[in-house]
């Protein structure tokens, strides 16, 4: 990323820190609404088995985290894999694409870089740091995050 | 007594006197509408219509008492109300005009948040060019060292265009 480019008209540029963090924010929304919706689920599920009340699953805050991960890996993954754009992503105008190829990454990398982006999010703080704009996972894993619909 | 009365000398004047008076009357039509398309014609109808004071007439019509005579309820009667309704709702498409003021509302939302999302991105790379001493992006330096890779990339301008710029790492 030069400077000019970085001045440039957005689209296909690399994305940065402000629209990240904001894509981010709004995917902790929807993660938040899927867990929601798997608790009601099991709920569901438990209503028709054993029948009434209906009450929520009541698990450990160690399960209850370890659930809630899972669901942002695999929300993360699949959206990356399928169409590069999460919903945060997609709000924002954002694509995350493979470094040299330009291409949607794939299975193994999208679920490497979820794990690294729940584990280690404050790698989003190497963005203004990079000229190109890249946060420590996408330095490891060699994607990028671009503008894509502006 | 046929014969008689066929030669009769007043019923014969009679006869005479009506054909002549029927003749006379439609030559007097004839010549009456000839005289009056001939004045007509000759006459600036413009000019004579422009003479009339029509506020005045229109002061003089009773519009209450023609209100008044008018039968509404029979009027309203005889309107099926609700088939109009719907074809004017129909033709105009109203749900349509929804649809696309708050499709073009969401959009404009949309494009307005990613707006000001990339002009946020620009003014934190402009603090953090300034706190790492980077020249400035807008000067477009030739020859730049990458912080992430330390390779060399060479700034390559297009057609002048912001945007049109690529680059080429070394």
């Amino acid at each position: 990323m030069t400077g000019a480019e970085r001045a440039g008209g957005p689209r296909g540029d690399a994305a940065g820190l402000v629209s990240r963090v904001l894509a981010g924010l709004v995917d902790a929304f929807v993660v938040a609404g899927l867990g929601l919706a798997v608790q009601f689920g099991a709920g569901g599920v438990r209503l028709l088995v054993t029948g009434p009340p209906f009450r929520l699953p009541d698990l450990s805050v160690r399960l209850s985290g370890l659930c809630g991960w899972t669901i942002a890996l695999l929300y993360l993954t699949g959206s990356w894999v399928l169409t590069g754009s999460t919903v945060g992503g997609r709000l924002l105008g954002l694509r995350v694409v493979t470094g040299r190829s330009g291409g949607l990454p794939g299975v193994l990398r999208a679920l490497a870089r979820a794990a690294l982006c729940l584990v280690f999010p404050l790698g989003l703080l190497w963005i203004p740091v990079s000229r190109r704009r890249a946060s420590v996972q996408d330095l490891v894993l060699a994607t990028t995050v671009r503008y894509d619909r502006m | 007594m046929t014969r008689y009365r066929a030669l009769h000398p007043f019923d014969t004047a009679g006869r005479l006197t009506r054909f002549a008076l029927g003749a006379a009357a439609d030559v007097t039509d004839a010549v009456i509408r000839a005289l009056t398309a001939a004045v007509v014609d000759r006459m600036d109808l413009d000019e004579l219509v422009s003479r009339v004071d029509v506020n005045q007439v229109a002061e003089r019509v009773d519009v209450d008492r023609i209100a008044a005579r008018l039968d509404l309820d029979a009027v309203l009667d005889r309107i099926d109300l609700a088939a109009l309704t719907k074809g004017v709702l129909t033709e105009i498409d109203l749900g349509r005009i929804v649809r696309d003021t708050g499709g073009g509302m969401a959009d404009e939302t949309v494009h307005g948040l990613r707006a000001r999302s990339v002009r946020a991105d620009r003014m934190v790379d402009r603090i953090a060019d300034r706190l790492l001493r980077r020249p400035d992006p807008e000067q477009g330096d030739e020859h730049e060292q990458d912080s992430d890779t330390g390779s060399v990339v060479v700034s390559v301008s297009g057609s002048g265009s912001p945007g049109s710029s690529r680059e080429q790492t070394l």
